[in-house]
């Protein structure tokens, strides 16, 4: 998987990662600022070097999974926060949108311009937390510059609960997020193809084989298909729509992503 | 037609007669949360009983052009729940059902006036609980939680309201029903919490149950120098521990409470600091040994751990009442609330010290300290208007030293409207203009909650004098 | 209590907070601010300051049921009841209010008055009566008489020797409708080494304060205070008198000397040895039995753990805890009588958590509460018994 700029996920293009390059580290108040262009195997290097880390224990850093369907560490910051890219800890660390706790990020609207949002320090309430529609938004909202992220010991525990086996599937996917109860079943289900993650948070990812829908549908947070963007909710979509118009009237970043069937 | 009777005999019409409130009582015991220095009456005050009857309210206010805010225990401490420009007081306090307790999910649905520590106590006898845990819990509301994004002191480890909150049912200021859940897409429930009921009513909520921990462990160190203590804070995280709770208290709060309540530490104490790990038996042990080992390297003077529940609870007395205790000094106390890294601790004290003196007010600190979430509480008589001002004026100047450090205006208590003049230290004119897109994204109008969060609203200004103007 | 009686000074000693909300019963029930005690206290304070006139507040102060939960739940220690009661005495009572008083507690008149009530249609006030009180038709039955209990003589050859003295105050309700529960407690006395020594002065005032008669109450607590020999503890089993008597000192600095000596009759059993006499007692066999706290005991004198550590030291009886046990049940002296309907929902929430508990017995310490319990029992098919402690305690002995 090549690093970076031509990495597709939902079949959607990112943009090539913005040319700086800058890293701000404080290990006493576990907080540090990065460009949103470097690579989270980048980040998590620099983190180390001050012992320090961003618990992301998913899909997965040191499995031999970690090779599907993307290398979590070939993702730039700003993938992996537009994709808020899941991973295996979430129970005990939580997920980027606990983690990001300031952006900067380009006003789609007014080129050049350069917004700050949320804070740098590890707990704010100060104004609307913008920050967090940036993730998981696909980039549709705009270009994200910089992010200060809250960053961890080293020696925090890292054990994610692996499950299943049989390796990464080469075939088309669908990563899911089900509730505990559900996972005993689906493993069941999907037998060996199954490897699901941190029982906990219970993320499981399975084959679609030859069958156009998935094997079962449980009653999971969200469904997503290697390849399709999911289906909305109402809410969020009538959400989606207007943020758009705010955010990015002239639509120029993913363009049709969110735009009424 | 007098406006009271207008607005009640409209909302009459919508959800009945007998969930309306007017009347001078109800217009004064309605005009400010705990945040009492900025006031403003309500017109008439409402109960719903139900997400739609929530509904039909803002659908009328809409309609009819009037104000409306909501209402939990009004225990913020930002004036988010004062009705700014009068209007309809929407108060969430008979929305108060656990509607659904998904144990295999571990999570729960309730409405909004649903107290916190009723969540807990829910599903306390499954090993379950809210792990959000404001001082108010006993009173503070889920809706109020929601708005507020409340912290506590057990955030440190388990993060404040928003991720624990899995779905969530918003009255947006059209009246439109948005059913929230988290899943793909933008976080949208991460920006709702924390929003002070600017973008709408939340009437219901999907919250997340933590299992209680199997296993907890609770120590107390006295420190002679501040310094030291805030050393010790920073060693002790930077050394892979995170406790659940990590809080520190200042010479002038414990002698409060050594007025108050006859608290016993060494005379020589400046700092106090209360630490809580939890988890599995033996590594919450070894974390807590490892808190021990950072009291003896930073010099503390004395040194105890809990050895049972009732011990814990007298460890934790000290933080608990220390508000409290400053309430038994003077007529007034108000806290408040800043951030700042933790690593500029003993410079952010040492500014807020010197900051009381030149304004010749009382001061303590209670310190969410793992957070570097600081609580400056002046205490003052609120009948004395020099005194007001000077409290005002060096709250202030205190967040202005923390915007100074690389910090935040509010770490938990809000901007309301407390802090609308301070959101400028923080944001640029472009940063706020953005914001005021964003809440615009939830259809929002002049009529939701107004006048909150963001400074130079329309047709909010010529109320502010208003506002102080009832309090002197 | 406070020295200073200065109504002013006490309100702003509430820096607003919202603590006490969830602990105030007509705050749960109505979800109302001005039905809470930040809301009331507040009111007090724009009625003194002239923000609002002093009948816009009188409705909220009337729906006060006086239980002092508040002052349990505060953390700056605001003395609520003692606003509850100036503000009382400056909005002056109702003249109906003042006569079922004065008959109240007047031992000699109450008996006359209850006796009478017997014969009444539906056992209730008269409707019109009521309305004169209270706005609206009656819901506490007219109280009868506990009847008396055959208990047989004490057999001294198995007693402790008598090691000392206390002063029972017998009082006024409770001589005239529970006296078995006097008789009760002479005998648990005698059971620890105590001799009793009655003090039949008619009423301690404890009802005249708490609606806002404070020179009634002086003139009650004065007499009360020189009919007390000196030296030895005073007992009670009536948690409001033992309250109001705690806090003598406020309605008359001369008498704190008199309140320091006030204990309430667990606190003294508990101290002379009752769980270890308790366990020569045959017991209850299996019995489940549960505790209300009256709220002049667990938020008005903060005694909660020591009835609780004798019930429980009752051989064979399963001790459970209720929901709520220390919200008011609605009874609150003459609440019930001139707040109806609310005193209703709250007798009707308490009955739901003691249901709930599946107890078969619940004890309290105060004869309001129990009166208006057992008219629950009785409305219900008299399924679970209602008990002063002492019944509960003295009747482990068969």
């Amino acid at each position: 998987m090549a690093r970076g700029g031509d990495v597709r996920f939902w079949g959607l293009d990112f943009p090539e990662p913005l040319p700086e390059r800058e890293a701000e580290i404080s290990a006493a108040d576990l907080v540090a600022t990065f460009s949103a262009g470097w690579t989270l195997g980048e980040v998590q290097s620099m983190l180390r070097s001050e012992g320090l880390l961003i618990p992301h224990g998913g899909l997965c850093l040191e499995h031999p999974a970690s090779q599907w369907p993307v290398r979590a560490a070939d993702l730039t910051l700003e993938q992996a926060i537009g994709f808020d890219f899941p991973h295996a800890l979430g129970h005990l660390y939580g997920g980027w949108t606990d983690w990001v706790l300031g952006l900067t990020v380009e006003d789609a609207n007014s080129p050049g311009s350069e917004v700050k949002l949320g804070s740098r320090v590890v707990k704010s309430v100060a104004g609307y937390d913008g920050q967090k529609l940036f993730c998981g938004a696909l980039g549709a909202f705009g270009r994200i510059v910089s992010v200060t992220l809250r960053v961890y010991p080293l020696s925090v525990p890292l054990h994610a609960d692996l499950r299943g086996s049989g390796g990464p599937p080469s075939e088309d996917c669908v990563l899911h997020r089900v509730r505990p109860a559900d996972l005993a079943a689906l493993e069941a289900t999907v037998g060996e193809h199954a490897l699901a993650l941190d029982r906990l948070g219970a993320w499981a990812v399975y084959p679609l084989g030859q069958k156009e829908d998935p094997p079962l549908r449980f009653a999971g947070d969200q469904l997503w298909r290697y390849g399709q963007v999911p289906e909305l909710n109402p809410a969020a979509r009538r959400l989606l729509t207007q943020a758009k118009v705010q955010l990015d009237p002239n639509d120029q970043h993913q363009p049709a992503l969110w735009r009424p069937a | 037609m007098p406006t009271t009777d207008r607005l009640r005999d409209g909302l009459a019409r919508e959800i009945g007669a007998e969930r309306i409130l007017s009347g001078p009582s109800v217009e004064r015991t309605y005009e400010s949360d705990a945040y009492n220095v900025d006031r403003s009456q309500p017109t008439v005050v409402v109960l719903p009983e139900s997400t739609d009857e929530v509904a039909k309210v803002v659908r009328w206010c809409r309609r009819e052009g009037i104000p409306f805010t909501a209402r939990g225990a009004g225990t913020g401490l930002s004036g988010g729940a004062m009705p700014a420009l009068g209007g309809v007081v929407i108060s969430t306090k008979k929305l108060n059902r656990i509607l659904e307790i998904d144990l295999p999910n571990r999570r729960m649905r309730a409405q909004a006036g649903v107290t916190n520590i009723a969540l807990s106590k829910a599903v306390a006898a499954h090993g379950l609980h809210f792990a959000p845990d404001p001082s108010s819990q006993t009173v503070a509301t889920l809706g109020g939680n929601i708005a507020e994004n409340s912290g506590g002191p057990h955030t440190l480890k388990y993060g404040v309201t928003a991720p624990h909150i899995l779905g969530l049912t918003l009255i947006d200021a059209e009246g439109e029903i948005l059913e929230l859940e988290r899943g793909f897409g933008p976080d949208w429930i991460g920006m709702v919490v924390g929003s002070e009921g600017t973008l709408g009513v939340v009437t219901e909520a999907w919250v997340r149950l933590t299992p209680v921990p199997e296993h907890v462990e609770t120590a107390l160190a006295c420190f002679g120098t501040v310094r030291e203590a805030s050393e010790c804070v920073s060693a002790i995280i930077s050394r892979g521990v995170l406790p659940a709770a990590l809080e520190m208290m200042d010479r002038n709060i414990l002698m409060a409470l050594r007025a108050a309540f006859g608290l016993e530490f060494p005379d020589a104490t400046q700092a106090m600091l209360l630490v809580e790990c939890d988890g599995p038996r033996e590594a919450c042990r070894q974390e807590i040994e490892a808190v021990e080992q950072a009291f003896r390297d930073f010099g503390a003077i004395t040194q105890q751990r809990a050895r049972d529940a009732a011990e814990r609870a007298k460890l934790w007395t000290a933080r608990k009442k220390g508000v409290g205790a400053m309430g038994r000094l003077a007529p007034s106390v108000v806290t408040h609330d800043g951030v700042i890294p933790r690593s500029k601790l003993p410079e952010m004290l040492d500014a807020v010290y010197e900051i009381a003196a030149r304004y010749q007010i009382g001061v303590a600190n209670l310190f969410h300290a793992g957070d570097g979430n600081l609580h400056p509480c002046f205490y003052f008589d609120d009948r004395d208007p020099r005194q007001v001002e000077a409290v005002v004026a060096a709250g202030t100047e205190v967040i202005q030293k923390c915007i100074e450090l690389g910090g935040s205006v509010t770490g938990e208590h809000g901007i309301g409207v407390e802090k609308l003049d301070l959101m400028g230290l923080m944001f640029s004119p472009g940063d706020l203009a953005y914001q005021a897109r964003l809440k615009e994204i939830f259809g929002t109008n002049e009529l939701c909650n107004p006048c909150k969060v963001l400074p130079n609203q329309r047709g909010c200004q010529e109320h502010r004098l208003r506002w102080r103007g009832v309090a002197t | 209590m406070s020295n200073h009686h200065d109504l002013e000074e006490l309100t702003t000693h509430c820096i607003r907070c919202g603590f006490c909300l969830e602990s105030c019963p007509t705050f749960k029930i109505t979800g109302a601010e001005p039905e809470s005690p930040r809301g009331r206290i507040y009111l007090v304070r724009g009625a003194l300051e002239g923000k609002l006139p002093w009948q816009e507040i009188q409705e909220p102060l009337d729906h006060c049921l006086g239980c002092r939960a508040c002052e349990t739940a505060c953390p700056s220690g605001v003395e609520y009841g003692a606003i509850l009661e100036l503000a009382r005495e400056r909005l002056g009572s109702k003249p109906a209010t003042k006569a079922l008083l004065t008959g109240l507690t007047n031992p000699g008149l109450a008996k006359i008055q209850f006796t009478l009530g017997r014969m009444l249609p539906g056992k209730r006030m008269p409707a019109a009566l009521s309305r004169l009180i209270a706005g609206s038709p009656a819901e506490a039955d007219l109280p009868r008489p506990q009847p008396t209990i055959p208990w047989p003589e004490l057999d001294e050859s198995k007693l402790p020797p008598v090691t000392g003295q206390v002063a029972l105050v017998l009082g006024c309700v409770m001589r005239v409708l529970y006296d078995p529960v006097h008789t009760a407690t002479k005998r648990l006395l005698r059971r620890v080494g105590l001799e009793t020594v009655e003090i039949a002065a008619p009423c301690c005032g404890a009802l005249h304060a708490h609606a806002g008669m404070l020179d009634e109450a002086r003139t009650r607590a004065q007499q009360m205070a020189a009919a007390i020999p000196p030296g030895i503890p005073i007992v009670l089993n009536s948690a409001g008198c033992g309250s109001t008597m705690r806090e003598y000192g406020f309605l008359d600095p001369g008498l704190s000397g008199i309140a320091n000596r006030v204990r309430d009759l667990s606190e003294i059993l508990l101290e002379h040895g009752m769980v270890e006499a308790l366990r020569e007692a045959q017991g209850f066999g299996g019995k489940r039995i549960t505790y209300h706290d009256a709220c002049h005991l667990a938020h008005g004198q903060k005694v909660t753990q020591p009835p609780r550590e004798l019930l429980k030291a009752i051989p064979g009886a399963e001790f459970v805890e209720i929901d709520e046990a220390d919200t008011c049940c609605g009874s609150a002296g003459i609440y019930n009588v001139v707040q109806p309907q609310m005193a209703r929902a709250l007798l009707e929430r308490k009955w739901g958590h003691i249901a709930a508990s599946g107890a078969s017995l619940v004890s309290t310490g105060n004869p309001g509460c129990l009166a208006w319990i057992e008219q629950k029992s009785r409305e219900t098919g008299q399924q679970i018994a209602v008990e002063h402690t002492a019944i509960t305690l003295e009747r482990a002995w068969g």
